[in-house]
Formats: structure tokens, sequence, C-alpha cells
């Protein structure tokens, strides 16, 4: 297993340096760079454009900029923001734990709606709550994310006005009670959490339902039922554990859906977290912080990949003889 | 209060005359109230579309963050908006010398930094140094290209010297913000941007900072040693809020108090909504059609003018600007004194406009629609960036009202970066784009020979001529007379349409009273600003929050302002 991990580690350098070096060059091919902002002011002198292209390094070659770049990358030095004037080590510090607060929350809202729906749905098929639950989620399932954001923050913070329309926190945080910092935290992830997890719920109920269906059919599950068993503890102990196997894989699979999903969540709720970051950086070129949340992006789905591949093997312990056979 | 109004009467003569109008200027929309009387206490919360650059004025270049520091530091004397009279800042008052070459600034006794130090004259003429730095790379640098020296006097006197006499002398004295020098004094120029000052400043202003979390708010307060006297909100909080649908459900359920610059798309709502009002006057930026002047369709200049007069402009503003905005004219926007009220706009006149094209040798000779001539068709595209929605309906709506006249548009939606790029190498036929204007009358960087922006390749030598002359012109009614000749000439070449004059559109919520906003920006006057009592909605005190007094006991901060 170790062994493993090492070499699936191993692996993901030459990725990483790859997709970063693509990345790199393609957005210097994006026309404009990070003093295009000022092109809408006809007044700004040309003579302080350039000294600041050249204070920002950009007067140089492409390529003299490229190992400039990968040199004080290799060394774990991302660099410096042109847009927030900060280290990017310090934007990426701020941003990270967002981002993760709000995917792992989702990816939570993924994963125990889904396997409860889709339980329940198995259970009683082709009951009302079966045939209900299917609809909902085609329904859940083929709505757009953002548009799915938008219409819970009409419905909840407009009309309703029961959840807060965006941001982390309330604006007068800082002068609440601890109990009361918390439930502020807790309504603020509402909405975010599940505009971005709900329809991952939906397809993982549909993956449930049927992984759960086809065990109840196996015969060992008869087996279980014919010795007197509880029908509880044949269905969740024997059955569940078997039909979950195909949900880690998609699990592990949800994590990059949650970083690019998140993008457009993260803008629409106001969450300061790397889908914003990456944006922003994107429209007004600030190469160094594309690349580094880039970077940042692609480990995270690499890790999550890896991760389900281990708790894969947790939950299926073929998985692990064969790994040890090979 | 203390609004005292400057009138430079004559540029030359030594000007002190005080022209104090009585009231100030806190003549706002409230008709016919009863005298509210300020109070202190309450928040301003404020929704921004975009988290702020820096907080060290200058390598900043975003707006979100000027409307916060703005507020934080001050200026000796700070413009009104004309933009060539200023008011008292940090400074009371200011007085030209015998040869008007120089200015000395009188610094209103015992302002201080946010950190206690006394502010003096050091600071100013320290700052001027910071901001001149190349390794600085300040945008507004060749603003200082005519001061020659600042020196110190005595601590409260500073002093100003120009190598000539010209019109924005006081301006260019104003333009960069005295920095804390027992701070910054021994950082190199190069490190400043990276200071902790630039995230967490030391102002000298009405307000000090408390916090900044990025991309989530920024948290300024109530500076209560402010010698000028302290503003009467407590606390502005600035939330970063970048999706448009969140911002417009927080104005109107309460969450924020004041989305500033919103589109005019969300006009018709907010002005019908209930608790809000909507601020709105011409604003520094316009929308116009620029015409490739190389481009053999678009040489002839009746050719140009025949397309200003076919489109409508007057229906554009009212169908997608909500008419919120004034149809342009010429090229120096009303903000600016050059600005000459007289040159009438085209008229939108379908009929002149053929006979103009038919003149021009544009005729419908093979009856398909289209005018051509020797063969060649009268189509062209129009260019536009695509992040621009209303831009986009502007040329859409163009491609409708030239195809009356028999003119053929092939809308041309671009990336922005790409859309720039196509314009400066010239490499467009018409486009549909916008300038956001200063405050100096000059338009060397629109039309000058071999001019970055001259992408319309204007060409009139007396046009130029005259240009050049005005831009020099000290007289200042001379000078209105030179542009106003000039900016007839641009006018009847048409290397532009010129569209409208955008206004600039702030939401605020009714609790707020004298809430001056105009072409200065939204925040005028915001240390006079002030919610009466009884009308308060949060209990924010000042100086409670962890950043401002560690250490102390939080007694204070357990109010739960709900």
């Amino acid at each position: 297993m170790t062994g493993y991990i090492i070499k699936r580690t191993l692996q993901a350098i030459p990725i990483l340096l790859g997709a970063s070096t693509i990345i790199f060059f393609l957005m210097h091919a994006a026309p404009g760079d990070p003093t295009s902002i000022y092109l809408a002011d006809p007044n700004i002198d040309p003579a302080v454009i350039e000294q600041m292209r050249r204070n920002l390094g950009l007067d140089q070659p492409i390529h003299i900029q490229y190992f400039r770049w990968i040199s004080s990358f290799l060394t774990g030095d991302f660099g410096y923001s042109f847009s927030q004037h900060r280290p990017i080590s310090d934007i990426l510090k701020d941003a990270i734990p967002n981002t993760l607060l709000l995917s792992s929350v989702a990816l939570i809202v993924i994963f125990i709606v889904g396997v409860v729906v889709g339980t329940i749905q198995a259970v009683r098929q082709y009951s009302w709550m079966d045939n209900t639950a299917t609809v909902a989620s085609f329904f859940f399932y083929s709505m757009p994310s953002f548009w799915f954001g938008l219409m819970l923050i009409l419905l909840f913070a407009y009309k309703l006005q029961l959840l807060p329309a965006s941001q982390m926190t309330a604006v007068d945080y800082e002068f609440m009670s601890g109990s009361d910092k918390l439930v502020d935290r807790a309504k603020h992830l509402i909405m975010p959490s599940l505009a971005l997890g709900l329809g991952g719920a939906a397809a993982v109920a549909r993956y449930m339902r049927s992984g759960m269906l086809e065990q109840i059919r196996q015969d060992y599950v008869r087996t279980a039922r014919a010795k007197g068993l509880d029908e509880r503890k044949v269905v969740f102990k024997h059955a569940m554990r078997n039909a979950l196997i195909p949900i880690i894989t998609l699990l592990g699979l949800y994590i990059p859906f949650l970083m690019s999903g998140a993008v457009l969540i993260e803008t629409i709720f106001a969450w300061p977290g790397m889908g914003r970051t990456i944006i922003g950086a994107i429209f007004q070129r600030d190469y160094p912080v594309v690349l580094a949340s880039a970077f940042v992006i692609s480990i995270l789905v690499i890790a999550g990949n890896l991760v389900a591949d281990i708790l894969y093997s947790v939950v299926d312990p073929r998985v692990r003889v064969e790994e040890a056979e090979a | 209060m203390r609004t005292g109004v400057w009138h430079v009467a004559a540029i030359g003569a030594v000007m002190f005359s005080i022209g104090c109008g009585g009231g100030g200027s806190g003549d706002v929309g409230d008709t016919g109230a009863p005298e509210l009387q300020p109070a202190d206490g309450d928040m301003l919360v404020v929704g921004l579309e975009v988290d702020l650059d820096t907080m060290f004025p200058p390598t900043s270049n975003s707006v979100s963050s000027s409307d916060v520091y703005g507020n934080i530091y001050w200026y000796l004397m700070r413009s009104n908006p004309d933009f060539i009279t200023v008011r008292p800042g940090l400074a009371d008052s200011f007085r030209f010398s015998e040869d008007s070459l120089s200015i000395d600034f009188f610094i209103h006794p015992g302002i201080t930094w946010h950190d206690g130090e006394p502010f003096t004259a050091d600071d100013v003429v320290f700052a001027h140094d910071v901001c001149k730095a190349p390794e600085i790379g300040w945008s507004a640098v060749d603003w200082l290209d005519h001061i020659t020296s600042v020196e110190a006097l005595d601590p409260l006197t500073v002093r100003f010297t120009f190598d000539e006499l010209y019109m924005y002398q006081l301006q260019d004295a104003n333009v960069c913000y005295p920095l804390p020098k027992h701070i910054l004094g021994e950082v190199p120029f190069a490190d400043m941007s990276e200071h902790p000052i630039a995230r967490e400043p030391v102002g000298n202003g009405p307000f000090r900072f408390v916090s900044w979390e990025s991309g989530q708010e920024v948290v300024i307060e109530a500076n209560p040693d402010f010698a000028l006297g302290r503003p009467h909100l407590n606390r502005v909080t600035f939330r970063i809020i970048p999706d448009q649908t969140s911002l417009v459900t927080q104005i109107q359920n309460g969450d924020i108090d004041l989305w500033t610059r919103f589109g005019p798309a969300f006009y018709p709502q907010l002005s019908e909504a209930p608790g809000l009002t909507v601020h709105s006057y011409p604003g520094r930026s316009y929308t116009y059609v620029a015409w490739n002047r190389l481009d053999p369709l678009l040489e002839d200049k009746r050719v140009r003018q025949a397309l200003t007069m076919a489109i409508d402009r007057q229906q554009i503003v009212d169908a997608l600007v909500y008419g919120q905005a004034t149809v342009g004219t010429q090229p120096l926007i009303s903000t600016i004194w050059a600005h000459d009220p007289t040159i009438e706009p085209y008229p939108f006149d379908q009929e002149r406009a053929r006979a103009l094209l038919d003149e021009a040798g544009w005729t419908d000779s093979n009856g398909d629609g289209v005018r051509d001539k020797d063969g060649r068709e009268l189509k062209f595209q129009m260019a536009t960036n695509s992040n621009n929605r209303m831009r986009v309906d502007i040329v859409t709506v163009i491609q409708q009202q030239l195809k009356d006249v028999g003119v053929e548009v092939t809308p041309n939606v671009l990336e922005f970066n790409t859309f720039i790029d196509q314009l400066l190498s010239k490499d467009y036929q018409s486009a549909v784009g916008g300038w956001s204007v200063g405050i100096k009358a000059s338009l060397t960087s629109l039309f000058g020979k071999d001019a970055l922006f001259n992408f319309v390749s204007a060409d009139n030598e007396r046009m130029l001529e005259l240009m050049a002359q005005a831009e020099l012109e000290r007289d200042m009614e001379k000078a209105k007379r030179l542009w106003s000749e000039m900016q007839r000439i641009a006018v009847d070449e048409s290397y532009y349409t010129y569209l409208f004059q955008l206004n600039d559109l702030h939401v605020i919520n009714e609790r707020f009273e004298n809430t001056d906003m105009n072409a200065y920006g939204w925040s005028f006057n915001l240390e006079e600003w002030f919610v009466p009592e009884g009308r308060q909605r949060y209990n924010v005190p000042v100086g409670a929050s962890p950043m401002a007094e560690a250490g102390q006991g939080s007694g204070a901060a357990s109010s739960t302002g709900r």
C-alpha cells in the first residue's frame, strides 16, 4: 500500500509540472497583460505603462520569464501577485481553507443525502416515495448549480429572508457570542453547500438506488434473510456495504467537479475561495496567481483521486489482495 | 459645518479669496423635510463588486481601494466636483506666491497619524519623493512633472514650487497622498508595496483602519481623535460581493446599505424600491463609436457624419441605459471645465444621412438594399467587447438603424483584451467602446500624431494645432475658446460618434442623511453623513474592535447589534 502511494505521488510530479508549463504559455499567449487595465483611460502616459511593465518583469522575453518563474516555483516560492500586491502564499493561505470548508460540506451533502435517498428508494421500490425521489433527482441533477444558487438566494434571502444571501459571516459577526458565531457560520454555509452539492447528491442517489437493488437480489442477502436476520441489519450491514463500493469511487471523481463547480458558486455567494481567486486572476492577467492556483487545484484533484483509491481498498478487501499479488 | 467652498477666481493672481457659500454643499434631495439633528453612531455597510488590490495609494489601481483609503488618508486640499476649485482637507488654506510659481499650504494644527504621531509638512515632502520614484511605478506620476520642489517651511507649512504657471497647479500639488514618514522613511522604494502598511494602513483622515479580510470585507471606523472633528458614522464596512444578483437582493433586504456604481439595467427596479434612494449624476465616462479613417469605406468625413446622423442616440439612451445618460456631443465631457455646452449634438435625421451618403457617391446601384460605390458595398464590421452586455446590445441596435439608410453592419464581439489589441493596432473598421477620463482637459492622447490611443487616425492639421495651443494656454477663458474651436472641428470630422455620457448611479438606504454624491465620487462628504437617533440600526462601538484596542477588556464589544 505504501509503495503504491509513493508510486502514485511520483507519477503526479511530471503531470503537475507539465500542466503548469502549458498554463504558463497559454496565459502569455492570450492578448493583454496586467497593465491592460490602464487602457480604458486615455490620459495615462504610455511611458508610465512601460515603467510598470519593467517593474513587473514583463519586458523580458518569454523564455526568460518562464525560467525565472519555474526556478522560483521549484524552490517553493510562488511569487508575488501583480493584482493584489502581496505574496501568493498569503493569498493561498486565505483562500484554500475556505474552499476546503465549502467543498467538504458539499461532499458530505452529496454523500449523506445521496446514500440515504438512494437506500430508501431501493428498499421501497416503486412506492410514491421512490417515484417522487426519482423525479426530484432528475430535477436537481439537470439543474445548473449557478442557477439553482440564484433561485435559493431569491427564495430564502429575498422573499422569505430566512438565510443570508452571501458571504461567510454576518456583518456584525465580530460582536457575536461564541455560540451565535457558530450558528452564523452554519447559516452562511447552508445555501452554497446545497447549491454545490445537491446536483451530485441526486446522481449518487441514482447510483445508490440501483446498487442497492442489485445487492438486495443477491444470494447472500437471501441467505441472511433466510437465517432470520433482522431486515434492518440485512439492509444496512450486508447490502449497503457492498452497494457503497462504487459510490466511493464516485466521490473521488466528484472532487475535481467540486473544485470547478465552486468557481461559479463562490462568485454567486461571495465565498472567498480558490475559484474566485483564479477567475479574478485570469481576467486581470495576474499570471503568477493563475499558475499557483491551477497548481494547487491540480494537487487537490490528484490527492482526491488517491484518497478515493485508498478508501476503495478499505471498503473492498479484494482490492488490497490484488494489489499485494501485483 | 466646516465645508467652506473655495473659489479660485483666476489663475495668475495671488489667490486667497474665501467664498464660503453659506451652508456649504449639503443640499441633498430631501425635499421639505424638517432639519434633522446630526447624531453619532450606526454603521454603513457598502457592497463592493471587486476586492481591493492594496491600500498603499501610490501602487493601487483599483476603484474599490480608493473608495476605502480615500477616507483613511486625506489630501491637503480636496477637490470640488468641478475639479478646478478646492476645499479644505488636512490643510485649512493655501497661498500663491507673487509670481504664482509656488503655493504654500497651511496644515491644520493637531492632525495626527492614526498611531498618534503628529502629521507634519515632512510627511508631505516624503510622499512626493515616494510618488516620483520609478520603482513605485505610480500611474499618475506625470502629474508631478511641473513640480520642481516640495519643501517644509515649518512643521505646518509646506511649499510646492513649479517650473511654470499653468492651470492645474493646485490639482497637481494634491494628487499624491501624504504618507507617514516615521513608518516608511527607512523602507526602500521597491519594498514599499510589500510593507505591512499596504494592508493595514496608518492614515491621517477622519476614518481609521480596523480590518481587511481578503475577498470578504474591509472595516474602517470613526477616528475619534480627528482634529477636524470626528465623523458621525461609527463604522463603515465594505463587503466584497462579486455577484450582481446578490447585490441587488442584499440592498433590497437591508443586508447592505449602499451599492455604488451599479449598472443602469438595475435602475428601473432600484428606483422604485421602497426605503432606497438612488443618486444619479453625469459621471466621468462615455461610450462612443470609433470609425477607422484608414478604412477606404470610412475615409470620407461625409460618410462618418451620415452614420452619426443615422443613429438614434436618444433612443439608445432611453432603451438601453434607461435614461441614465446624456447624448454625447464632443470629446470633452461635461465634468471637464473646457466642455462647451453650446455645441449641439448631430440631429437624428436619416433623410439627411441618406442625402449625404448619396452626395459622397454611395448609392444602391444594384438594388440589393446595401449602398455601393465603384463595385464596393458599404458594409463593415463593428467590434466591441463581450464582457459589456450593454455595448453588445448597442451594436445590435446600430446594426438595425444603419440598415434603414442602406448600410450593413456585422457585429464582431471580442474578448476585452483582444478587442483592445485590435483597436490599438488599427485592425478594425468600426468599434463601440468607452473612455473613462480624468479631470484635465487633454486630448493629445486621443488625437495626437502617433499617439497610442489615436486609433481613429485623426489627421486634421488645424485641429491638432489648436489642441496643442489649448493645452499650453494658461488663461482659462482663452483656453476655453481654443478648446471650443478645436472640438467643433473634431465634431465636424466625426472621427468618433459620441453616443452618450453615462451617469454614475449609487443606491443607498434611506436612513442615511446628508449624503452628497457628485462627480467627485459617492464619498464626497462621507465624514458628514449621519443617521438620526431613533433610525440607527447597528449598535457598533468605536474602538471596540480587537485590532484597535489590543489588550483592552471586551465589555463594550458584547452588544449584539441586531
